[in-house]
């Protein structure tokens, strides 16, 4: 009972639209914190093993200590070393804002200053021929009062000469 | 069993109408910390594996065990996870022990309902070609079954009412149960009718946290606990997906899976051989018909059983002395806390809520629209 | 111990970008068929139904249960195992323990999926938390863009050699019938695809195809009974890692779930020359760097050896150590049966039932990998013989 052309095709047109409230918990509720209030990113670290965590984590992902003293926090970055990074040149759909990606687009993650640890972000710097990794970058912060308590405090991480 | 699989130790948060101070992977650092400390064992050095249980359409995460590794020390470990409810993952533990290939095994399941919207995911799991559009949920559904149970074989509202009495009281004696309360069968009947005859009391209500247990060989069960509980009898089974497919007045997929958990248990005569059972019951309705598949009485008699009295915490056959889900448990949790709650009850820990002198429970799960799939656990009390 | 495990019959579908006359459930229903045909079985003769596939990328949630009608799970056990890339191999293993553990003599494992029916980069991309990754994540191929760049880094492999790779894998595309993309490209025609996420260009990314692929497995007892070329699963790991992952060696020596499985496997099955005690390597592979840069962390050859092994063909059909005669991911990528088919083609190599993409030695060991979310592996080594 094939249908003679395509457009005899019966599709059903779903999209499904699901809100969330997702929780960030402890640590990494109080590293927005720090982020929104204080421009800082912080990092922790686990106090049998040395192995540092950013965002900061409440028991070590290795040998289960716990990590949650704040008095063990340290400010890491904002300079750091890109490790590796891509490019996109083509959009897709964002998953949480239901937009299509603006391209082209580069993230990078770094490896900051101050403690073995690494974030993703954003790269202002959009030119393959111009991203290495060993290349220096900074984050750039947006000004407090426009900080909301989330990972867009960071507003990317530019290129620096060092 | 060819050989046995222990239950050492289970855990579980309290149940809250939400815990927005956690994170999801908190919850489940919570109860792999309690239910390390209860088995008395070293996370890192001797589980082998983990099982965890979760749901990415609850969840709003693709692969929603992403974070399990890193709260419960499983760097580098064997990982998997059960995409529905947690009875199924604690069946799938098992089967880790009984190959030989994990001696202990951390299972652990989690959801937090309150995060997001559930009729939304409840709509999701119906068929999208002929149901979906007709904007169907599990309440929804759960009033088409019920009002066929009652078309069928007279079962009442009043009956149904009793249910929610019965764990709602029950769950007075539970430190865990996020609702509890002293009603009468009138209170239920008379409150807001949510799709006739599902009122908001006759409705599981939404819930957060977690569960774990700890599952080893039988010798390593015995070296940790004078008290193992011994996985003796598992079925599981599905029903066809379309309502219409199905007489929603008898649950087949149910008394297949609980006649294959007996005959692997040995069990000839359920009510006379079974202590207690602790089963999901998503609406209060399902509780008796769940009754019947498991062979608790006849089919249709579910109301007369809770007539009876019989299942009353101080019954024959005490049903849900936990309070059951109507207490508040969520999704996937669900029926891995049934199973949590029947090892606490045959290790003698179950508080005000014991049944006294418990040797041999059925834990129950089920999942889908009107229960399509069930499994069913038969737990022997182990030691002395 | 263990009762043994055998793969005793197995049935894929053709895979595609779109087949707007099939739905999920008759996609589903054709590889059931096939593999019971396969085995000369019929449903009641299988004990288990798991079908797995993951949730977000169609939108249907417990569509194990939705589906219940065309996988044969009706009226039988069975439950819903899916954890990202590695959903095929899971459920080869899920279907492993249900046998293994005694409880089961015989079960029908089904992976598939069908991308052409939603969004899969988006959905991907919510394997992220949702706080300090997802906004940064393009899908699978954002973090798989950032490997290749360390790879290159590493170990001084070059474009070229993801490009060698990604026209071998085409060369075998072409002798599978069943694979998705099957034109044949020379190193050049795949360097000069559009950029997509530098620096993986459009065919250095794997596909987004749909099709199923089912298994049947039967313990020791019956597998003999039902088949004269049992493939035994003799061994399989899964190694899971933390969220943030070990790719980079972050503060640490670098050490990744694909190096902790090959060592595991290798060393439990004393194997020391894997490039001679196995005879294949069916390999998930979700992009063009993945053959040279995880063969090295596999243990299948030294760290930066894995290109230079591509430049000299030892990878191909022919070659000294075939690595995914059927094309791999590369060439076919339904996520739900991406893994399962990696199990299901090593299986048909040492059946010697490869067809056109048969390699020319005979397979005694063969190994399968699935990959996926924050690098997870699982690893089977695949035998003829119980010995």
């Amino acid at each position: 009972m094939k249908p003679k052309a395509q457009e005899e095709l019966i599709y059903l047109d779903m999209t499904l639209k699901m809100p969330f409230k997702w929780r960030t918990g402890e640590p990494m509720g109080e590293f927005f914190r720090e982020l929104k209030a204080n421009g800082k990113i912080y990092a922790n670290q686990c106090p049998k093993c040395g192995r540092n965590f950013c965002p900061p984590v409440n028991v070590c992902t290795r040998d289960h200590s716990r990590c949650s003293a704040k008095d063990k926090w340290v400010a890491v970055g904002p300079k750091g070393t890109v490790l590796t990074f891509f490019i996109s040149e083509q959009s897709f759909l964002i998953p949480t804002t239901g937009e299509m990606l603006k391209v082209p687009f580069s993230v990078g993650i770094m490896l900051l200053d101050g403690a073995p640890v690494a974030l993703q972000h954003n790269l202002e710097e959009t030119d393959p021929e111009k991203i290495k990794p060993g290349m220096r970058v900074e984050a750039v912060l947006k000004p407090k009062g426009e900080r909301k308590g989330n990972i867009f405090d960071i507003i990317h991480f530019k290129t620096i000469k060092e | 069993m060819p050989d046995r699989v222990g239950i050492v130790a289970a855990a579980m948060t309290k149940f809250e109408a939400a815990k927005p101070w956690q994170h999801l992977a908190e919850l489940v650092l919570e109860v792999t910390d309690k239910v390390v400390e209860a088995a008395g064992i070293s996370l890192q050095n001797d589980v082998e594996s983990v099982v965890s249980c979760s749901q990415d359409h609850w969840d709003g995460r693709t692969i929603s065990s992403m974070p399990i590794p890193d709260v419960t020390c499983a760097h580098l470990k064997d990982e998997s996870k059960v995409a529905g409810d947690g009875a199924y993952a604690v069946l799938y533990g098992a089967m880790h022990v009984l190959s030989g290939d994990h001696k202990l095994v951390l299972v652990v399941s989690h959801c937090a309902e309150s995060h997001t919207d559930g009729t939304i995911i409840e709509n999701w799991s119906i068929d999208h070609v002929f149901t979906r559009m007709l904007g169907l949920d599990y309440t929804m559904a759960a009033a088409m079954q019920a009002r066929r149970y009652m078309d069928k074989y007279g079962v009442t509202p009043e009956q149904f009412a009793k249910v929610v009495v019965k764990n709602k009281g029950n769950a007075k004696k539970n430190p865990y149960a996020q609702e509890s309360a002293t009603l009468s069968v009138n209170d239920v009947l008379k409150s807001k009718m949510l799709a006739d005859p599902i009122t908001v009391m006759d409705k599981k209500p939404v819930s957060d946290g977690a569960c774990a247990m700890i599952l080893a060989t039988e010798e390593i069960a015995k070296k940790l606990t004078d008290k193992p509980v011994w996985i003796k009898g598992a079925g599981n089974c599905y029903d066809p997906h379309f309502l219409g497919d199905r007489e929603l007045a008898d649950c087949d997929a149910l008394e297949s899976a609980s006649k294959k958990a007996y005959k692997m248990a040995g069990i000839k005569n359920p009510v006379k051989e079974i202590d207690l059972v602790e089963l999901s019951e998503y609406y209060s309705y399902q509780e008796l018909l769940w009754t019947e598949g498991l062979g608790l009485c006849k089919r249709g008699e579910g109301g007369k059983l809770i007539d009876s009295g019989k299942t009353q915490l101080k019954g024959e056959i005490p049903i849900n002395p936990s309070g059951g889900l109507l207490s508040g448990i969520p999704v996937t949790v669900a029926g891995m806390s049934r199973v949590a709650e029947a090892v606490w009850q045959l290790q003698g820990r179950a508080g005000e809520r014991q049944v006294p002198g418990a040797k041999l429970a059925v834990a129950h799960g089920c999942g889908g629209i009107c229960g399509q799939m069930h499994c069913v656990l038969v737990l022997e009390k182990g030691g002395k | 111990m263990h009762n043994r495990v055998a793969i005793v019959g197995i049935g894929q579908t053709t895979h595609s970008g779109r087949r707007p006359y099939v739905n999920d459930g008759e996609l589903i229903y054709d590889a059931v068929t096939r593999a019971l045909a396969d085995a000369n079985l019929s449903l009641k003769d299988i004990e288990s139904v798991m079908l797995g596939n993951m949730d977000l990328f169609e939108g249907h949630h417990l569509n194990d249960a939705m589906l219940s009608l065309y996988s044969g799970a009706m009226g039988k056990p069975g439950f819903k195992m899916n954890t990202g890339g590695t959903v095929g191999t899971m459920l080869a293993i899920q279907g492993w323990y249900h046998i293994a553990s005694g409880m089961f003599d015989t079960c029908l494992v089904i992976g598939w999926e069908k991308h052409d029916e939603g969004p899969v980069t988006p959905a991907i991309t919510t394997i992220t938390d949702p706080s300090v990754d997802r906004p940064f994540m393009v899908g699978a191929i954002g973090g798989l863009a950032t490997v290749s760049i360390d790879y290159m880094n590493r170990t001084g492999c070059k474009l070229e050699h993801a490009a060698m790779a990604r026209a071998n894998a085409s060369l075998n595309a072409a002798r599978n019938p069943n694979a998705h993309l099957r034109d044949k490209y020379s190193m050049q025609d795949v360097l000069n695809a559009r950029m997509v996420l530098y620096p993986l260009n459009l065919l250095m990314c794997c596909p987004t195809s749909l099709g199923a692929c089912a298994m049947v497995f039967a313990s020791e007892s019956k597998a003999r009974k039902i088949t004269k070329k049992p493939v035994w699963i003799k061994d399989h790991v899964t190694v899971h890692v933390e969220y943030g992952g070990a790719q980079f060696g972050v503060g640490e020596k670098r050490w990744t779930s694909h190096m902790q499985a090959g060592s595991t496997i290798f060393k439990r099955n004393h194997i020391t020359n894997p490039r001679k005690e196995t005879q294949v390597f069916e390999m998930y592979d979700p992009f063009a760097f993945a053959i040279p840069s995880w063969m090295e962390d596999f243990g299948i050859c030294d760290t930066g050896e894995g290109w230079k092994l591509v430049e000299k063909g030892a990878i191909a059909l022919e070659g000294e150590y075939p690595i995914n005669p059927s094309g791999g991911v590369m060439c076919t990528n339904a996520i739900g049966d991406s893994g399962m088919l990696r199990v299901a083609e090593a299986a048909l190599q040492i059946r010697g039932d490869a067809g056109e993409h048969q390699v020319t030695r005979e397979v005694k060991q063969a190994l399968a990998s699935g990959f996926g979310g924050s690098y997870w592996t699982d690893l089977l080594l695949l035998s003829k013989t119980t010995d």
